[in-house]
């Protein structure tokens, strides 16, 4: 679903991801973990298609996100740490904008508003503005918008930063669901003990390159997910 | 007093750091952009003391040259509450800051000091636009004396109080009604528009009562002494070199500076607490779920954007509104201009060729002023941190620009449309000129919306802390604006420069076909380089 071939990302002098490659597959959950500035984010938004890159290829479900971001765009949904959404639009508003982007019609846009929306609590807000609502707000009311359109590929970053323990439940039930319907996901986390219970896959970056990479049981070994990112930390 | 300062030193460097540290500017280097910022300035000095300079040789000739002192300053004070007034009120009460401060152990007052001593340097350098060259014409026509160089001198750094005593006025009272508000945003646009006309309006009659008294009785009218005595104390500080005078000078600007400092603190917690507070109510309707088209949701989403920020509105508004004051003004102009003809029993050719010039200087006009403030070229800077929204959505660049820039179209024609209409109502029936009307406003306002958005693309600032950086004080802006005036003044500059030879017997349409023609040129070239550029500019945004 996901691949990625040698991927450079530099800001100026400083290369933020320096020749990254990986693959996520259908069914997968795979935890994307590292330090802060590891460039994790950076490797989020060049998938998404958000920032060009320099070297290397992306593929989203085979299509090529730099020749043909349009299409690959289609099949993704791309959740960002934080997330700043139109503040002068209605929660319902900014979830039909996202919507009529992607084409949904009226009544599948309904039945996985009204579904996600209510599982993620936050369906009696939807007729507010957004500037009223509080960080987890938003950080639902933009999982509920990445997904609207049933992607294939799910890219969050930090998904569980300020969602109260109801909805993080209910989040980890939802990507378990997605991944189950065919779905990927390729999200960045520093909860490990979250990653380690629902995650199959695990990659593992370090000033922008990556250092482990592969099933999690594997990966770990016998160690924790905790015990494995300190010991490659301190190399 | 370190926190006063650190927080002076970063506001300070917010509003003027990026002409100095930009990106463009550390390609430029130091030494070139302190260059450009020079001539730039050099020349809008040059220009304003021209204007002050043609002021004083008509004072001349009736001898009462020292009270340019007093034009000078009234212009200079009117100007610069235009344009502070304007900004005030999101440097103090709506400033994304206000939170991260509040949580901090720093007291108010070092807060709102801080942001007045930066709020005040932006006030300061607007007032020198105009103070400064005045002093000097004022010296050139009029005895030069040690103690009045030292007045002038010093009365520079004064002059701003009472503008930024009348701008914290007028920020007070918009947010604090508009902060008690639902829809906050649109009340404060709606006090805004009616104190930015308010100020236009007092401008006009003020200035032109002043100048009249002037001229009958060749005192300082009374009106400057009530509104504006520390304008009648400096003149008569340097005219009669009074040291009494300059120091009731000083003494009523530091009443000002007080009272500025005494309103914002007061206000500044409350306000900003109750811009926090939502009053929106849920409606009992039902949720929404009915699908739009792409190029609907996103034109869609532009508007409540738009109209959302109080400061974008007002500053996308200005030119569209002032198409309908021109329409009067022209109109009123007009029908004067034929009455004397008639009275001095002039031909029907003169009177023809009259009415001709009238309706291009009003083409012409228009199409100058709407391009001063479309809203293309802020479009992108506004998204801010959202531009990342767009971007990760599978939109073409195409889709986005056409939504941008339709909605630019849509919110500047109607306006012109009524403007035409009125225009229209002040001539005989011209059915020709009436279908040019149209056209040609479409043709402008298309192009400075397709050359907005480039200049835009080229000069985006997504990491704004409050909308005044984005709307009224970016490069973009001041680019596009002066782009737009650039290419709508040429084709009136050509016309009144051949007026005599070619234009006068040239018919109507013959003339607004070649302002056509022109404007046609300039929508080609802006489409090719939004075309060519456009989508690498935007791509290469990142956020």
């Amino acid at each position: 679903m996901l691949e990625i071939k040698n991927l450079t990302k530099k800001f100026g002098e400083k290369i933020a991801v320096d020749n990254l490659s990986l693959k996520v597959e259908a069914g997968q959950i795979c935890a994307f973990i590292g330090h802060n500035g590891a460039g994790k984010t950076t490797t989020l938004k060049a998938i998404a298609g958000i920032i060009e890159f320099d070297e290397g290829e992306i593929f989203v479900d085979g299509i090529n996100i730099q020749k043909n971001s349009m299409e690959a765009k289609k099949v993704l949904a791309y959740l960002p740490d934080n997330p700043d959404l139109y503040e002068h639009l209605k929660g319902i508003d900014y979830l039909n904008f996202i919507a009529d982007v992607f084409k949904v019609d009226k009544e599948t846009r309904k039945k996985n508003i009204e579904e996600y929306a209510k599982r993620l609590q936050i369906y009696n807000d939807l007729k507010l503005p957004i500037s009223s609502y509080s960080h987890g707000m938003k950080q639902k009311l933009a999982l509920v918008s990445a997904l609207i359109h049933k992607p294939k590929l799910l890219l969050l970053d930090e998904p569980f930063v300020g969602l109260d323990p109801i909805s993080s439940h209910e989040l980890k039930e939802i990507m378990n669901e997605f991944v189950k319907n065919g779905g990927a996901i390729f999200y960045s986390t520093h909860v490990l003990e979250v990653a380690e219970k629902i995650c199959t896959h695990v990659a593992i970056i370090k000033q922008g390159k990556l250092v482990a990479n592969g099933e999690m049981k594997k990966v770990r070994g016998l160690k924790s997910l905790e015990s494995l990112f300190l010991e490659l930390e301190n190399e | 007093m370190n926190n006063l300062l650190t927080l002076t030193k970063i506001y300070i460097k917010q509003i003027f750091g990026r002409y100095l540290y930009g990106e463009k500017a550390k390609k430029r280097g130091l030494y070139k952009t302190v260059l450009l910022i020079l001539a730039l300035t050099a020349l809008i000095e040059y220009s304003i003391a021209s204007m002050i300079y043609m002021f004083a040789l008509q004072l001349k000739e009736i001898k009462l040259q020292q009270f340019v002192l007093i034009y000078g300053l009234i212009i200079s004070a009117l100007f610069s509450i235009f344009i502070v007034s304007y900004e005030i009120p999101s440097h103090f009460y709506k400033a994304k800051d206000y939170e991260n401060l509040a949580s901090l152990p720093i007291q108010n007052w070092v807060v709102v000091s801080a942001k007045f001593l930066s709020g005040f340097l932006t006030a300061l350098i607007y007032s020198l636009m105009f103070s400064l060259p005045t002093y000097v014409i004022y010296f050139i026509f009029n005895s030069v004396t040690v103690g009045g160089i030292i007045y002038a001198l010093i009365s520079l750094i004064f002059v701003p109080m009472f503008v930024m005593f009348i701008s914290c006025i007028i920020g007070f009272i918009i947010n604090y009604f508009s902060s008690k508000f639902k829809s906050k945003s649109i009340v404060n646009t709606i006090l805004m528009f009616v104190f930015l006309g308010a100020i236009m309006a007092f401008s006009f009659t003020s200035s032109a009562g002043v100048l009249t008294n002037l001229f009958s009785s060749g005192e300082c009218p009374l009106t400057i002494k009530i509104i504006t005595p520390y304008i009648y104390f400096i003149f008569n500080a340097i005219y009669l070199n009074s040291f009494v005078y300059f120091l009731f000078f000083i003494l009523i600007n530091l009443a000002y500076l007080s009272l500025s400092i005494l309103i914002v603190s007061l206000t500044y917690k409350k306000i900003n607490s109750n811009m926090l507070i939502s009053k929106s109510k849920v409606s009992n309707k039902p949720l929404n779920y009915e699908p739009k088209s792409q190029l609907k949701t996103l034109f869609n989403k532009e508007a409540k954007g738009f109209f959302g920020s109080s400061m974008w509105t007002l500053n996308g508004l200005v030119g569209p509104i002032m198409t309908i004051v021109f329409a009067i003004m022209f109109g009123v102009l007009l029908l004067e201009s034929v009455e004397q003809l008639k009275m001095a029993s002039s031909d029907d050719f003169t009177i023809s060729i009259t009415t001709s010039m009238f309706k291009i200087m009003y083409l012409g006009f228009t199409s100058v002023m709407v391009g001063t403030s479309v809203s293309t070229c802020t479009t992108i800077s506004m998204e801010g941190k959202k531009f990342a929204i767009l971007k990760q959505l599978p939109l073409s660049f195409k889709q986005i620009a056409t939504a941008k820039i339709l909605f630019s179209c849509a919110i500047t024609l109607p306006f012109v449309f009524i403007g035409n209409i009125i225009f229209a109502c002040f001539i005989p029936f011209d059915a020709l000129f009436l279908l040019i009307s149209f056209i040609l406003p479409i043709i402008s306002v298309l192009t400075f919306s397709v050359l907005g958005l480039v200049i835009n693309l080229k000069y985006p600032k997504l990491n704004w802390n409050n909308e005044a950086e984005a709307v009224k004080q970016s490069l973009s802006l001041f680019v596009s604006m002066f782009s737009d005036m650039g290419i709508g003044a040429i084709p009136l500059v050509i016309y009144f420069a051949l007026y005599e030879t070619l234009f006068a017997t040239l018919p109507l349409i013959l003339t607004s076909l070649i302002f056509i023609v022109w404007f046609l040129i300039w929508l080609i070239v802006s489409l090719i380089l939004l075309k060519n550029k456009g989508e690498k500019l935007y791509n290469k945004i990142i956020v």
